[in-house]
């Protein structure tokens, strides 16, 4: 399947705008994706939820696969406009406690930003 | 009682099929968004699952999708013919580590009011989830 992955760079920050379906169908296009830019040593990352309609665990996944070497590495991977659904099953597996979410990409760049001052 | 099913090839290229169908049905059980969209999920799990886990035989390569509408609840079926597992034996993730899988029937658990697993009497393995039906008044 290709799907084309909306990405934006602000400084040291990768915005990436997840899909309408974060599903098994795409979960393992994102987690390439993720692994590549923290092979590139982009640690810091926003996922731009806007859009996203519907995930799953396998959706929940490609967030997950790469979270502890990020951190590990001193970057983060954060959520921004989580709507109701991703909220929901976040708050079913506990994952709301481990990634921090923004009400828009702005606050959620600027987290970045006011982490390293 | 009423009943939908579908058989689809055990592809992930068909979940979007087995997900819109979930949503759909439970559409027409009650219009709720949060409802249809706690089947949907449960259903994309289920199907995942069976297609990721599942260790297939080339006799039946196919997935079976049930919905049963009775007054009071919603039962939905995933049957096949794969290798089986065993339901009690599946503990839940361990989120202290935070682990990239094993969410999956959790989450299912989480969402539906009964869940089971059962060998037919056609030798077929069959997920069978048991959702309330929301108060209509």
């Amino acid at each position: 399947m290709i799907l084309d992955i909306e990405k934006h760079t602000f400084g040291d920050v990768t915005l990436i705008k997840t899909k309408k379906r974060l599903d098994a169908e795409v979960s393992d296009i994102y987690k390439q994706k993720i692994k590549k830019l923290i092979d590139q040593g982009k640690l810091n990352i926003v996922l731009d939820m806007s859009e996203t309609e519907f995930i799953d665990s396998s959706g929940l996944a490609c967030m997950v696969s790469r979270i502890l070497e990020i951190r590990s590495k001193g970057g983060d991977l954060r959520l921004s406009l989580a709507g109701a659904e991703v909220k929901n099953i976040l708050e079913l597996t506990n994952l709301n406690m481990i990634f921090k979410s923004y009400p828009n990409n702005e606050d959620a760049i600027n987290s970045f930003i006011n982490n390293a001052l | 009682m009423k009943e939908i099913y579908i058989k689809l090839p055990r592809e992930l290229e068909y979940l979007k099929i087995a997900c819109n169908l979930a949503s759909q049905v439970a559409i027409t059980i009650d219009k709720n968004e949060h409802f249809s969209n706690e089947i949907e999920l449960a259903v994309s799990e289920a199907f995942t699952n069976a297609i990721k886990h599942a260790d297939y035989t080339k006799e039946d390569d196919t997935l079976t999708l049930s919905f049963k509408i009775f007054n009071n609840k919603l039962v939905i079926s995933l049957r096949d013919k794969g290798k089986g597992f065993n339901l009690d034996s599946i503990s839940e993730p361990n989120f202290d580590k935070i682990p990239e899988s094993g969410y999956g029937l959790y989450i299912i658990k989480k969402i539906m009011n009964k869940l089971s697993y059962v060998i037919d009497e056609d030798g077929y393995n069959v997920l069978v989830m048991e959702k309330s039906i929301p108060n209509q008044n």
